[in-house]
């Protein structure tokens, strides 16, 4: 009886949830990029790296910006960074023009591109945090606790003595977003931070992304090309293609749109023929995957209702089952087919 | 905000110096042994006639090149190595600016030359028992207003290196023309007078060696020299800063 009332009370806040009027007033919007362009010169006709971009987040939000090599995910960062001039258009970072108010919002800003080379190599970890610490006006001494929480939080204490050109590249990575934290920006904007890492410390990212924007309200910028990456942490996604971006949304949400297909795998006790294959194309329209000169096969289809009938003409053939695995669509699969059309 | 900025700069300063201990050793042991040389090699070549006027004049010399030689790498190397990595990104985002940390640096790096220089050249003089009489508050304070030409020259070529990347050949080329600006005559007043560093090295040499006085305006008169190279410096670095910013080049390699 409670356990059903409980599931009662939560669909109905999600669904509360779910409306854009309700959820809009609970997060503060931080950033505000409105139609950025941006071109450089080249020999023939100005290359378009940004064309009219526009876009916002929330604090407590990690938004991914995805997108093929050269379509201008770095550029964006740039851009709202100010690193970078654009050409056309306005960014906004807590209200503030961060062109003209430039000085009101680097503080409220931290970002890390190419990490491994944003830092000192000569300089240890805590030197490091140290000296971007005392950049921005922040006593070493006086912050000595919210440095170690960081140390602790990006697993940097036991090396924090240590020269970072000594570190790996997936330590050297943390040790640069280590240093663009000490003054808490409340935007934070990374650009391919699991670039190289091992699956480990990209897991621990991955956490420790989710709770820095979770529990400390804070907006994060992602990208990536680690698609299971951008699933797991990011709350929207951003895909652009060259310079424009072709589709924005909440990951379910393209999961959703873009038909999730099923995806089979049918081990035999034998190789298929030919004819065997024809009579499983006569069934339903499969697209085959793969057809292995083993005796499995893959292949993808939109439901499963059809797959009975593939039982049964396995059986018909007089062929033994020996496996069968199904999977769905995975997020990699999805955006290949979004920036395919 | 800018006290911890700056300290923090300073302690930057030092522990590269210490890092780099085997390069900062060898930078001192070469300027030790130049003035080994300068001492005894030019005694034997040009016998025991030498005047003891020039020879000072030698020292001083090449002590302050090695000052502005410092003061130019300082700067220009610097901007140079840290465009092409990501670090010059990292410090166009901090509030107190760009050209303040800059600043803070050259300060840093100019306070780090003046316990170099001078203590080789007190080890020189230890070594060879020869004991040059200087009047190390004047002789810092020359220094100190003539040095921003210097950074100027320096601000000139780091700001070609943010557009154009790999300069180092012609960083190399400019210590040889420091060698001029080191050595040509400017007092009393004549159109040497006007080149960047000049005034100050040569007031400095005609202090040193001949016990000379200067009016109050012609330290004006350095130091309006230098600020004007300085910030001439200054502005042809923005006019590339903002050429790279545009470019995408700040950190771009
Ligand atoms: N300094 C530059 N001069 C000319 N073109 C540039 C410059 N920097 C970037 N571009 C071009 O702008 C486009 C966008 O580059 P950007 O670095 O933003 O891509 P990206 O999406 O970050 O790619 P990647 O996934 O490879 O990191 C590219 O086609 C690139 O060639
Ligand atoms: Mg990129």
């Amino acid at each position: 009886m409670q356990s059903h009332l409980k599931n009662n009370c939560q669909v109905i806040v999600s669904f509360l949830l779910s409306r854009p009027y309700y959820k809009r007033p609970l997060m503060k919007e931080i950033l505000e990029v409105k139609h950025i362009f941006k071109s450089y010169p080249t020999k023939s006709e100005p290359f378009k790296a940004l064309d009219d971009i526009s876009f916002s987040a929330c604090e407590g939000e990690v938004l991914g910006l995805l997108g093929p090599n050269g379509s201008g995910k770095t550029t964006i960062i740039k851009s709202i960074a100010s690193l970078l001039e654009y050409d056309k258009g306005q960014v906004l970072i807590n209200g503030f023009d961060n062109i003209k108010d430039r000085k009101k919002v680097l503080p409220f800003l931290g970002a890390v591109l190419d990490g491994n080379r944003n830092i000192y190599w000569r300089l240890s970890v805590l030197e490091n945090i140290h000296y971007f610490a005392g950049l921005r006006g922040i006593d070493k001494k006086r912050s000595k606790e919210k440095i170690n929480q960081i140390l602790k939080d990006l697993m940097l204490e036991e090396i924090k003595n240590k020269e970072v050109r000594l570190l790996s590249r997936g330590m050297k990575q943390k040790v640069s977003i280590a240093c663009s934290l000490v003054h808490a920006p409340n935007l934070l904007l990374l650009d391919e931070p699991t670039l190289g890492l091992d699956i480990e410390i990209s897991r621990g990212m991955e956490k420790w992304i989710t709770k820095y924007s979770k529990e400390e309200k804070k907006c994060i910028i992602v990208t990536s090309h680690d698609m299971d990456f951008i699933e797991t942490v990011c709350d929207r996604v951003i895909i652009i293609q060259k310079g424009k971006i072709t589709f924005q949304g909440p990951v379910k949400e393209i999961k959703k749109k873009y038909h999730n297909h099923k995806r089979v795998r049918i081990t035999l006790d034998r190789q298929i023929n030919e004819s065997f294959k024809t009579s499983l194309k006569e069934i339903c329209d499969l697209s085959f995957e793969t057809v292995e000169e083993t005796s499995a096969f893959s292949f993808k289809m939109e439901n499963l209702n059809s797959l009975p009938l593939i039982m049964d003409s396995i059986k018909n053939h007089n062929i033994k089952l020996q496996d069968i695995h199904t999977s769905e669509d995975r997020f990699e699969d999805i955006f290949m087919e979004i920036i395919k059309d | 905000m800018y006290w911890v900025a700056f300290k923090g700069e300073l302690t930057r300063t030092f522990i590269k110096a210490k890092r780099y201990g085997f390069d900062t050793l060898s930078r001192l042991l070469m300027t030790y042994f130049v003035f080994i040389a300068i001492f005894y090699g030019l005694k034997f070549m040009t016998g025991p006639t030498l005047n003891g006027g020039k020879l000072d004049e030698l020292i001083i010399g090449y002590i302050l090149w090695t000052f502005a030689v410092s003061a130019y790498f300082e700067n220009s190397y610097d901007l140079a190595e840290e465009s092409t990595i990501g670090t010059l990104e990292q410090l166009h985002l901090a509030p107190i600016g760009f050209h303040t940390i800059v600043l803070f640096r050259m300060i840093s790096g100019y306070l780090l030359s003046i316990i170099y220089n001078i203590s080789v050249l007190y080890l020189t003089m230890l070594t060879t028992g020869r004991w040059l009489d200087l009047p190390i508050f004047n002789f810092l304070l020359i220094v100190t207003l003539a040095i921003p030409s210097i950074y100027g020259i320096g601000y000139i070529f780091g700001g070609l290196a943010l557009v154009y990347k790999k300069i180092e050949s012609s960083l190399m080329l400019i210590q040889f023309i420091l060698i001029l600006f080191v050595s040509l005559p400017a007092w009393p007043l004549q159109k040497t007078s006007f080149l960047p560093f000049t005034a100050g090295a040569h007031s400095i040499n005609r202090m040193v060696v001949y016990g000379e006085s200067f009016p109050v305006w012609w330290y004006f008169f350095i130091l309006g020299i230098s600020l004007f190279y300085f910030f001439l410096g200054l502005g042809i670095f923005k006019l590339f800063e903002t050429k790279a910013r545009r470019l995408n080049l700040l950190g771009q390699y």
